[in-house]
């Protein structure tokens, strides 16, 4: 249908794809010799240290995250409701700076070893290794499961564990026959952003040395400037994300998962005795791990270096950090806005699928983007230059560089906000103010907007703390000597001054624990 | 004429209307009745301008407002919606939301105040001026939904299903209040509704309205009592047949003796006040099944007489 409103939406969408698009392009082609040379070489061994790793995060996480869920929503004592918020808190720590932090602690001149050589152990164990990362990973990501699961745990648990057991079934078999089958979009769909996270993460894998596919992505890039070599590899993980996201779509398949209603009050079952004492244990390893730990190093090293670098340029940093986070959420909930008011009133089917393809850029990893939106950007500068319109860099490595990165890669959150936050509003508001006189611009501002606002306050704030944790792409395309929170932290930890990256990290993590907490206790989960 | 709609044709992916024609006199109230899946719903939102129809005209006021070339929006037809969920913004209060379409006319504060206040008096919510939506019961929101319509003076109100989230202990009710509204207000409005009764007790003109076409439209009593076809009949109450020939309840006297026809009762259904009577007539030696309300009993009787009046 043609209107007015939905031109924006294509351009929009092909704008936020054209990286993704530029990289698959470059990919193809004529092999050059480092091409060859990687195939004979290290090749293999990117994608198969990806492949192990993605096995054993997503095997790790799935076994804590639906092991706590099934904790906590299914069994009663004492400080469930502790546990139940504290095991969503190693959330706020991004994967990175848990690396960093273990890094130092099993660090050959500090607190293990100390210890171990103090009671007369003198062996060196380098926790450098792929095996430290799966469980920093595990610790990083399993809330992930943990959150999502629960929350359907919680639901069919209302709905249909009482008429289950009436029917007389035992709880064990009412839990394994109906209650996790009906989980099951739930946990293979938390599953998949952990895939996508551990495909996509760039902190930790280059610190510990594993050679997976996103470091090699960058450093064929920035350290071979081997571009056709870099978009290659790009393209295998794009690949990887996309068998992920087919595999997800294919097992929802067209079976209905939608639960109602809630049915009697569910009486938890009592954890007593030994059990109690080994569940407290279980739950109790990735908070201590996963949140404690990190929180206490930060804290102490914080404390211990705040007079040294609280100062102006720490100030400055958390400012660069407020200020692209704080706009490039507004921008992007802001766009978001217009393209879900778009698609709910002219929901053609384009513009129902509008909001998948914006949001694709969300599942690819960060370096797939940041090469996409590098070759485009020098693409445009070369013909503005080319036509005499500038003489030097006008896009590349300006502020607009990385705010449409963001764009880019968070779209899906806003996108996502957004069209949850109108599926509550009755389209028959926006008919109402139009019979009363209103065009859809006003009815926008007069209707949706004041209704929306909570919606997009939530959106504004997962945005400002999904982009305050972004490394790879603020990393790659912040302008020259711009540093936030988050490159600030890695350029410290790689110049190995880990101690001094305490006070970023700690001021990361403050940042992020005011949303979660929000989003933890608001849910009822 | 101050509603025309001429050869009005919609198809998703089957027919949904087809070539709807229907003329409506200012001051009417007329019913568009139908089973759900009629297509009565997208008749309505293509009135309204919410959905576009593939063919046709539609002429307000004598003004074309959809036809090939042209079609208007919604917020410029001056048509009034009052929807089935009332869709009162509930961020707004009652004076707000009624003050909602006012706000493009220049008048001034005063001046709004008094509209308000007369609508308020006309719905009967006088001092609900500061309360929100959620605050009123579903009755007293269709009311402020109603005067929101009426504060625009539109040439048309168009009602989606009113009734239909109403208890039925309170319909009568307050089908009587919204009926007494519009008539006081002297405005021309079109129900949807899928209630053969409701829409008898309601409206100047019923259009009904089956798989997309208008199988008649007419005055309540003319569609009652000279049906069209067999399925118009049985959609507007007991209708029993002889040959083509409709005969209503009104038009049976039941007798144990000397009557017209000879009854053979096959079933008896108790519904409290009366019994639901399964009969075969006997005319010319065929047998014609009836249904017949006992409210005596008849229900007694194996065999017992009719009469029929003619009208």
């Amino acid at each position: 249908m043609l209107n007015r409103w939905s031109p924006f939406s294509y351009i929009l969408t092909i704008i936020i794809l054209l990286p993704i698009v530029l990289v698959v392009n470059h990919a193809f082609g004529s092999e050059t010799q480092t091409l060859i040379h990687l195939k004979e070489t290290v090749l293999w061994e990117y994608v198969s240290s990806t492949l192990i790793l993605v096995f054993a995060v997503g095997f790790c996480t799935l076994v804590l995250g639906v092991g706590t869920a099934y904790l906590t929503t299914f069994y009663h004592f004492r400080f469930i409701n502790l546990f139940v918020f504290a095991l969503a808190l190693p959330f706020a720590i991004p994967t990175y700076i848990m690396g960093y932090i273990y890094s130092d602690i099993f660090g050959y001149f500090n607190h293990f070893h100390l210890f171990l050589r103090s009671i007369g152990i003198k062996e060196y164990f380098n926790v450098l290794n792929i095996y430290s990362v799966i469980i920093i990973m595990t610790l990083a990501l399993y809330p992930y499961i943990y959150l999502i699961v629960k929350a359907s745990f919680e639901k069919s648990k209302s709905a249909l564990l009482n008429p289950a057991l009436s029917l007389g079934g035992s709880r064990k078999r009412v839990f394994f026959e109906i209650i996790l089958p009906l989980s099951r979009p739930a946990i293979v769909g938390s599953l998949a952003l952990v895939v996508m996270e551990t495909i996509s993460e760039y902190g930790i894998t280059e610190y510990y040395n594993v050679k997976t596919l996103t470091p090699a992505i960058f450093n064929t890039w920035f350290g071979l400037h081997d571009s056709k070599s870099a978009t290659y590899l790009a393209v295998i993980a794009m690949v990887m994300v996309l068998i992920v996201l087919i595999v997800e779509r294919y097992n929802r398949g067209k079976a209905s998962y939608k639960i109602e209603g809630a049915n009697g009050e569910v009486k938890k079952e009592l954890l007593k005795g030994y059990k109690l004492y080994v569940s407290y244990f279980l739950l109790s390893l990735p908070i201590i791990f996963g949140f404690l730990i990190p929180l206490i190093w930060i804290s102490v090293y914080s404390y211990e270096y705040a007079t040294m670098l609280v100062d102006d340029k720490f100030l400055t940093i958390l400012g660069n950090s407020f200020y692209s986070s704080a706009l490039s959420a507004f921008v992007i909930i802001v766009l978001a806005f217009f393209v879900g008011y778009t698609s709910r009133i002219y929901p053609t089917v384009i513009n129902r699928y509008i909001g998948k393809a914006l949001s694709l850029g969300f599942t690819m990893p960060g370096a797939v983007i940041a090469i996409g939106i590098i070759m485009l950007f020098i693409n445009i500068d070369k013909w503005l230059i080319d036509n005499y319109i500038t003489t030097k860099l006008f896009l590349g490595g300006s502020f607009f560089t990385l705010l449409f990165a963001y764009i880019v890669r968070f779209f899906a959150i806003g996108v996502n906000t957004v069209e949850s936050g109108f599926e509550r509003i009755s389209i028959d508001l926006n008919r109402a103010s139009r019979s009363l006189g209103f065009n859809y611009f006003k009815t926008m501002l007069k209707v949706e907007l004041p209704l929306m606002r909570n919606s997009l306050l939530f959106g504004f704030i997962l945005l400002f703390m999904a982009t305050i944790k972004e490394l790879p792409l603020t990393l790659v395309l912040r302008p020259f000597n711009y540093e936030t929170l988050a490159t600030k932290t890695y350029l410290l930890a790689n110049a190995q001054m880990l101690h001094e990256t305490a006070i970023y990290a700690l001021s990361i993590i403050v940042i992020s624990l005011i949303p979660l907490s929000i989003i933890i206790t608001k849910r009822h989960i | 004429m101050i509603l025309e709609l001429k050869q009005l044709n919609k198809s998703f992916d089957k027919p949904i209307l087809k070539d709807i024609n229907l003329d409506i006199e200012h001051g009417e109230i007329v019913s568009i009745l139908g089973k759900s899946g009629s297509g009565k719903s997208t008749l309505l939102n293509i009135i309204a301008g919410f959905e576009k129809a593939d063919s046709g005209s539609l002429q307000i006021n004598d003004q074309v407002i959809f036809d090939k070339k042209r079609n208007r929006e919604p917020q410029d037809r001056n048509i009034g919606f009052v929807f089935q969920n009332y869709a009162l913004f509930p961020h707004l209060t009652v004076e707000k939301n009624i003050l909602f379409g006012l706000k493009k006319t220049k008048e001034n504060k005063k001046k709004k105040r008094e509209v308000v206040q007369e609508l308020l008096e006309m719905v009967d919510l006088v001092g609900y001026e500061r309360r929100y939506p959620h605050e009123l019961s579903g009755g007293e929101q269709q009311r402020i939904s109603i005067a929101r319509v009426l504060a625009t003076d539109p040439d048309l109100i168009l009602l989606d299903e009113p009734f239909s989230s109403v208890d039925t202990l309170l319909k009568a009710e307050i089908e009587r209040d919204l009926l007494a509204i519009i008539k006081k207000s002297n405005k021309t409005a079109i129900f949807v509704t899928h209630d053969p009764k409701e829409a008898m007790a309601i409206s100047d003109k019923i259009a009904f309205l089956e798989d997309g076409e208008i199988m008649q439209y007419g005055k309540p009593k003319d569609i009652y009592h000279q049906p069209k076809s067999k399925q118009v009949a049985s959609f507007f109450g007991i209708a029993n047949f002889i040959g083509e020939k409709c005969y209503r309840l009104s038009q049976i006297e039941m007798k144990k003796s000397g009557g017209m026809h000879k009854v053979r009762l096959e079933e008896s259904i108790f519904r409290g006040e009366y019994h639901e009577l399964h009969v075969k007539v006997i005319v010319d030696e065929e047998e014609y099944p009836f249904i017949l309300f006992d409210y005596g009993d008849f229900h007694k009787e194996s065999e017992f007489y009719i009469s029929l009046t003619e009208r």
